[in-house]
C-alpha cells in the first residue's frame, strides 16, 4: 500500500487553483505572459488547465513593495501534487509577481460556488410571494 | 390551593424560564441560516462583516458563528489577507 500524504496518492489527479498578483504597471503583454508561461508550467508536470478567470486590476488592501493596485489572474486545473512544487518554484524565480497562492478545490467550495450563481436566476418565485 | 395546583403552577413557572433562557443562549449561525456548504475566500464583503474595526478576526462567541464554519471561515480570511483582498490591519491603527 502507498502512503497517503499531503500530495495525494501518487499519480492522483486533484483539482486546484492558484491565483496570482501582478504588478499592472509592467503592461498587458507581460502579464500575458506570465499566465501562459504558467499554464506550461501545469501542462509539463502532466497538468491539464480547465478554466482561466481574470479578475483584472484591483486596488490592493495594504501596499506591496509600494505599489497600491495589482492585476489578479485565476486558474484553475486538474493534476498531481508535483505541479504546485513547479509552481511555486516558477513563482519564485520569475520577478513582477506580488502575491501567489495554490489551494486545492475542496468539493463542497465547487457546490457552493455553483450555488452562488443559480440564485439570480429565479427572481420571479419572490415576486409572486409578495403579491 | 391544591398540592397539585401548587405543582402545576410551579411546573409553569419552571417552563416559562426555561424558554427565556433558551432564548437568551440561541444564536442563529449566519452560514447555517443560508446553507453554506463552505466558507469561500474570494467574497471579501461577507468575510470583513466577521472582522473588528481593527480587522481583527471576531470570536464565535461575539458573531455566533457555529464550530464548523468559524474553521472554514478562518482559513478563509487568512487566505484573502495574502492576496491583499482583506487587510490585516485597518488604516486607523496603522
Amino acid at each position: 500500500m502507498s502512503k497517503k500524504t499531503r500530495k495525494g496518492l501518487p499519480g492522483q489527479l486533484r483539482s486546484y487553483e492558484t491565483v496570482v498578483v501582478v504588478d499592472p504597471q509592467i503592461g498587458d503583454d507581460v502579464i500575458k505572459s506570465i499566465v501562459e508561461k504558467t499554464k506550461e508550467v501545469i501542462a509539463s508536470n502532466n497538468g491539464t488547465v480547465t478554466k482561466v478567470e481574470d479578475w483584472g486590476k484591483r486596488k490592493l488592501a495594504y501596499i506591496i513593495d509600494k505599489k497600491t493596485y495589482g492585476h489578479y489572474t485565476c486558474i484553475e486545473f486538474d493534476g498531481p501534487g508535483e505541479v504546485v512544487k513547479g509552481l511555486t518554484d516558477y513563482y519564485h524565480i520569475s520577478e513582477n509577481i506580488l502575491r501567489h497562492i495554490t489551494l486545492l478545490i475542496d468539493s463542497r467550495l465547487r457546490e457552493e460556488r455553483k450555488r452562488e450563481k443559480a440564485p439570480a436566476k429565479e427572481p420571479g418565485s419572490q415576486d409572486e410571494m409578495f403579491v | 390551593m391544591n398540592a397539585r395546583e401548587l405543582k402545576e403552577r410551579r411546573d409553569k413557572r419552571k417552563d416559562q424560564r426555561n424558554q427565556k433562557n433558551a432564548a437568551l443562549k440561541h444564536k442563529n449561525c449566519p452560514f447555517c441560516e443560508d446553507k453554506t456548504f463552505f466558507v469561500d475566500y474570494r467574497d471579501t464583503k461577507r468575510l470583513s462583516k466577521f472582522t473588528s474595526e481593527q480587522g481583527r478576526i471576531l470570536t464565535r462567541r461575539t458573531s455566533g458563528v457555529c464550530a464548523l464554519h468559524q474553521r472554514q471561515l478562518v482559513n478563509a480570511i487568512k487566505h484573502a489577507r495574502h492576496l491583499a483582498m482583506l487587510t490585516f490591519v485597518s488604516d486607523m491603527t496603522r
